[in-house]
């Protein structure tokens, strides 16, 4: 939601099927370290306000409570914040009283040393134990959470959840575990739901899906006629964005689809059973931390020479080699990194480009400087592009210049860096131990 | 004639699974070249480790998926997400070492 147009057609067509509960996924991490780091927006926040303003007014018609997960776009606390904000602007706007309850994901330095200690981490895409630099380091670090942290909110009596990272199966199946479905179902329904009208065919991520739950089967389709769930797509997307199609590792156990049977119930919904839920001995989350690693410039210069883009690497590599020997009064033993990628050669697949040795008639030329300030990253870049455009090379004729410069200024401060830091599993003595609920009434 | 994966598959896609890993889904038009795919036993995770430059132990696992004719690889990224210097932080293209590989005639839907 934090990154799309809702359709609002769709939606108010999802509604006439009189649902319990209205959920929405607003993101997730998949753009990378920044957005947890610097607590950065996914899209423009009026879209997300405008999503915001559409489904609150809504489910306070129909008088149901709405889930909104990973609110903000990553569901870091800064984010949390800002949606509530959003969300007493659209409360005073419309008129509305509304009871929000917000669940901050964020965990301390000190909450990840005691864990640390207590020997309760346990590495997941980044190995080996939390060490203090690491942890000190890292600039922002939140908890994945389960469904029990919503289901607390909403036994507290919440119309609106502004839930923090969480789980995007957790949205859904919160209310549906209290509402007595087995787990298996409930996170399979979370998992077919959580981007909407991808599960149907056409897909879409804008389009309202409709499920309904029973206590040991659930049946989906899509909100707007022009959809159609089919088994294949259904099924089909539980592969999608996961390693594994069949076990899916969440909070507290792991989700079986091995034995899930899928039914055409009509030409456009379809019937789920057989999804079992394991639950682990001791329950655990997935933490996620950033840490700043300096500053970004980028350049982007355009190279139509074709002497040039024959000899592109023994170029580069002599830019190499004289940024080494010209830089060094400049940054002394500063650690800094260039990475050149060369758009319309191999930029998107590196050294893995099946068709490398094609030779292209125009490249574009990306430089790419990490250092420890904005400052320097820009005159690495500067310099890198100078010396390029006026480099001799073999058999050149263009005196002039070797480079086509595109954007202005040249090149440009592509703000701070983030790396991923904290990718581990911490063991938790509840399903809601590092998770803050706080009810506030507008 | 040859066949390339990429020219003869309904999907051939990538994108993250997690910041550390990269998944492919191969999606075929039938149970009949998806039968004929899976028997080739093209997709190994020897071939995963040599289209992608890998050591065995980053493949993290090759998915046949039969309801639905499809087959999942996962691997592990060369780069994190979003990390400086990664040119892909979605991994949404990186399926290109597969589009380029060659299968059997019988994989190509109406062969016979």
């Amino acid at each position: 939601m934090s990154y799309s147009l809702l359709d609002v057609g769709s939606f108010q067509k999802g509604l006439q099927h009189k649902p319990d509960f209205v959920g929405v996924d607003s993101g997730g991490l998949d753009l990378g370290p920044l957005y947890l780091g610097a607590e950065r927006e996914h899209g423009p926040w009026e879209w997300y306000e405008r999503n915001l303003e559409v489904v609150i007014e809504a489910t306070r018609r129909q008088r149901i409570p709405l889930v909104i997960g990973n609110a903000g776009g990553n569901g870091t606390g800064g984010q949390v914040d800002r949606t509530l904000e959003s969300v007493r602007l659209i409360s005073a706007k419309k008129s509305l009283h509304l009871k929000v309850v917000t669940i901050h994901a964020d965990v301390s330095p000190d909450f990840l040393r005691m864990k640390t200690r207590e020997g309760k981490v346990f590495p997941l895409g980044l190995d080996g134990p939390l060490d203090e630099e690491t942890i000190s380091k890292t600039a922002k670090t939140t908890a994945m959470m389960g469904p029990e942290p919503i289901m607390e909110s909403l036994k507290m009596g919440a119309d609106v959840v502004l839930a923090g990272r969480c789980c995007d199966d957790a949205i859904f199946a919160a209310p549906l575990i209290m509402g007595g479905i087995d787990r298996g179902i409930a996170h399979h329904v979370g998992k077919v739901l959580e981007c909407a009208s991808l599960c149907a065919t056409p897909t879409s991520l804008e389009h309202t899906i409709v499920a309904t739950a029973s206590t040991n089967h659930f049946e989906v389709e899509p909100a707007s006629p022009e959809f159609e769930c089919k088994t294949a797509s259904v099924a089909a997307h539980a592969m999608y964005e996961r390693d594994n199609p069949f076990i899916q590792r969440g909070p507290g156990g792991l989700l079986d689809l091995s034995k899930t049977q899928y039914e055409q119930i009509t030409p456009r919904r379809v019937r789920v059973s057989g999804s079992r839920f394991r639950e682990d001995k001791t329950y655990r989350v997935k933490v996620e931390g950033a840490a700043l690693v300096g500053y970004r410039a980028v350049d982007l210069k355009g190279i139509r020479d074709p002497n040039t883009i024959a000899q592109m690497d023994e170029i580069l590599g002599r830019i190499r080699g004289l940024m080494a020997e010209r830089l060094l009064p400049l940054v002394g033993d500063v650690k800094y990194e260039v990475y050149f990628h060369v758009y319309g050669r191999d930029a998107v697949m590196g050294p893995l480009e099946p068709l490398r040795d094609a030779v292209p008639h125009e490249v574009a030329l990306v430089i790419e400087v990490l250092a420890p300030s904005r400052d320097l990253a820009l005159q690495i870049s500067s310099f890198l592009g100078h010396q390029l455009s006026h480099l001799p090379y073999k058999g050149r004729k263009a005196t002039a210049g070797n480079l086509a410069y595109l954007v202005d200024p040249h090149p440009f401060d592509a703000g701070p860096a983030y790396r991923f830091t904290i990718d581990h599993l911490v063991a938790l003595d509840s399903p809601v131990e590092c998770f803050r609920t706080t009810l506030t009434n507008f | 004639m040859t066949h390339r994966l990429g020219d003869v598959v309904k999907v051939l896609r990538s994108k993250n699974a997690g910041a550390f890993a990269v998944t492919v889904d191969i999606f075929f038009h039938d149970r009949k070249t998806y039968d004929a795919f899976k028997r080739s036993e093209i997709l190994t995770v020897d071939t995963l480790t040599r289209l992608y430059m890998l050591e065995p132990k980053d493949v993290r696992g090759i998915h046949w998926f039969d309801e639905v004719n499809a087959v999942k690889a996962t691997i592990k990224r060369r780069k994190s997400c979003g990390e400086p210097g990664d040119s892909d932080a979605l991994a949404a293209q990186q399926y290109f070492p597969l589009w380029y590989l060659e299968v059997p005639p019988e994989v190509v839907a109406g062969s016979d």
